[in-house]
């Protein structure tokens, strides 16, 4: 005699509540919660078992000769399994869409300083470009005036000499005058 | 023979200081003030004593170079 066995391990704690209850929501079970917030067991007399409830932790409660509650944790594995899948990939897909808007948040606030740095440079450009060309213009004009002084020296008798010390043009201006007894 | 002598030390900022010896009185202002005519912004003249003693006078000139500004 042969024969050929198909056989499940079925899991007998479960770690998420919260797919726990949509998974039972999901197969249209009816249940009744005893006990407190925290300590609480959810029996499912149709089946012969009940989940007890630990803090997140659900442990599955039942007589383990019992075909038909064990096949109704073997259905409900799937269906538990299905609904985590399903909130993990959600999660997963929100998680990348933040990330995502993170990233072009973070570029446009990098965008809106390069455009800052931008306008800053550019008006510290114009700033030196004007002060370089009115350092030019006052030189000219430095140069013009003292030609003036020059010439008007001449015309008074002076007897010019001009030196450059640093950053100074020196007009040194000498007349001999005349003593009249 | 007595020395005139006016030294004019012009900045690259278009400050200029104006040293005068050798003038008798006032004339010494008169004599810058006709170098500096039109040309320059004359911001104070300080009178040393050589300015009121004779017959060397010195006197001592502070002015700044603006296009077009009359003194």
């Amino acid at each position: 005699m042969s024969n050929i066995t198909r056989a499940v391990i079925i899991q007998s704690k479960f770690h998420d509540l919260e797919c726990v209850f949509e998974a039972l929501e999901q197969m249209g079970v009816r249940y009744s919660r005893v006990g407190t917030q925290n300590n609480y067991r959810v029996d499912i007399p149709e089946y012969y078992l009940r989940f007890e409830c630990r803090g997140n932790t659900v442990y599955a409660v039942y007589d383990t000769e019992n075909t038909r509650a064990k096949q109704f944790i073997y259905e409900f594995m799937k269906v538990y399994k299905k609904v985590l899948d399903e909130k993990l990939e959600r999660l997963h897909l929100e998680e990348l869409k933040l990330h995502e808007q993170q990233v072009l948040a973070e570029i446009a606030k990098q965008e809106e300083l390069r455009r800052r740095a931008q306008k800053i440079k550019r008006r510290r450009l114009q700033l030196e470009k004007a002060r370089k060309r009115e350092e030019i213009e006052m030189r000219r004009e430095i140069e013009q005036k003292k030609k003036i002084i020059v010439e008007r020296a001449k015309r008074l008798g002076y007897d010019i000499r001009e030196e450059v010390h640093g950053n100074e043009i020196v007009l040194v201006l000498v007349r001999r005058r005349q003593v009249h007894r | 023979m007595p020395e005139e002598k006016i030294t004019v030390r012009i900045s690259n900022n278009g400050k200029i200081v104006v040293h005068v010896t050798g003038i008798k009185g006032p004339s010494c202002v008169d004599e810058v003030l006709k170098l500096l005519e039109d040309i320059a912004y004359v911001q104070e003249i300080i009178k040393t004593d050589e300015y009121y003693a004779t017959p060397h006078i010195t006197q001592k000139k502070k002015v700044e170079v603006k296009s077009g500004a009359k003194i």
